[in-house]
């Protein structure tokens, strides 16, 4: 009988991460020049990974998922990375039990659209 | 962050390598988070005229979609669509040369029992004109006197019971959905509207159907 280790099973683990991250870095980077100008490759691609870790730690699972998850972070940032983000439907939507991942996604991705729109029409 | 300014360009873009990495992918994904999936959602829409009086026998054109449906307006524009999300138009005719025409968004809305839920279904009650940003917000202000609210903040069980009820509604005549905007936000409309055409309509409910 084959039997995988735990440090096995994490090293595993961690490469499917890794590989995850790369391929949202790769599909969404290029839809923010100016955040990744601003903070440089590395903090760039660390901030990608910090956020997926977050959604995954959130049970986002699925890929698109989780670069719509990345993007909103890139979008919303630096206010997305505060503890807690000062967006009152943030910390409600993540925390329904009534909807699915993906809907938590859907709608966080609606409600960044919101704000978006209500920042650009500030003067 | 000019990435995101401008209403989410950089959102919007990332959205669409998203899809185009799903759509590869088999594209079942994308199906789900953009609520796709074939289902039907009631749309019920309420025309007022600048009285606040609810319109009747005027011809309309409602377009979700690739669906189209025209009749005549008797109280309650109602009509079950089969898809969840999308846009289109409401035509009406209120004379020769004089077709008032309106974009509708149907979106989902978040469950009731979040305070986004129950603020989109309020809002939803609101006429659809978006130009007059200070009467709009009075006038959601006097729906939430009329739903009891005391401020933005305070949606409370009886609130969301009584959103329930309006949402859950299927044979409610129309007169009785004209009142439940309350009287403050009739004042507050109708004199808008006394210089405005455009705030003559409508209250657009968006109703999902049961299970």
């Amino acid at each position: 009988m084959l039997q995988i280790r735990q440090e096995q099973f994490d090293a595993l683990l961690r490469s499917h991460a890794e590989s995850h991250a790369a391929k949202i870095e790769q599909m969404i980077g290029p839809s923010f020049p100016a955040l990744r100008e601003q903070l440089g490759a590395a903090e760039f691609s660390s901030l990608l990974r910090r956020q997926i870790g977050r959604a995954q730690a959130l049970g986002i699972q699925e890929l698109s998922d989780l670069a719509r998850f990345a993007s909103i972070a890139c979008a919303l940032w630096p206010d997305f990375e505060a503890d807690p983000p000062p967006f009152p439907w943030f910390a409600e939507i993540l925390a329904s039990t009534e909807l699915s991942p993906s809907g938590k996604v859907a709608r966080l991705a609606w409600w960044t659209r919101q704000e978006l729109a209500k920042r650009s029409a500030m003067p | 962050m000019s990435d995101g300014s401008g209403g989410g360009g950089g959102l919007d873009e990332a959205e669409r390598a998203i899809e185009a990495e799903a759509a590869q992918n088999g594209g079942t994904k994308v199906e789900a988070v953009m609520g796709c999936r074939k289902q039907e959602t009631r749309v019920r829409i309420v025309v007022k005229d600048e009285r606040f009086r609810v319109v009747r026998d005027l011809p309309y054109t409602l377009k979700v979609g690739e669906e189209e449906f025209r009749g005549t307006i008797d109280g309650v524009i109602e009509h079950v669509i089969k898809q969840k999300t999308g846009r289109g138009t409401l035509e009406v005719t209120f004379g020769e040369d004089d077709v008032a025409k309106w974009d509708l968004t149907l979106e989902e809305l978040d469950p009731l029992s979040l305070d986004t839920g129950a603020s989109e279904r309020l809002r939803a009650l609101m006429p659809l004109e978006a130009e007059l940003d200070d009467e709009y917000a009075t006038a959601v202000g006097s729906l939430r006197d009329a739903f009891g609210l005391e401020d933005a903040q305070a949606i409370d069980s009886a609130t969301r019971e009584l959103i329930e009820r309006v949402y859950s509604a299927d044979d409610t005549p129309a007169d009785e959905l004209a009142e439940w905007m309350g009287d403050g936000a009739e004042e507050v409309v109708a004199s808008a509207a006394a210089s405005l055409r455009k705030i003559e309509l409508p209250a657009l409910k968006l109703l999902e159907e049961p299970e």
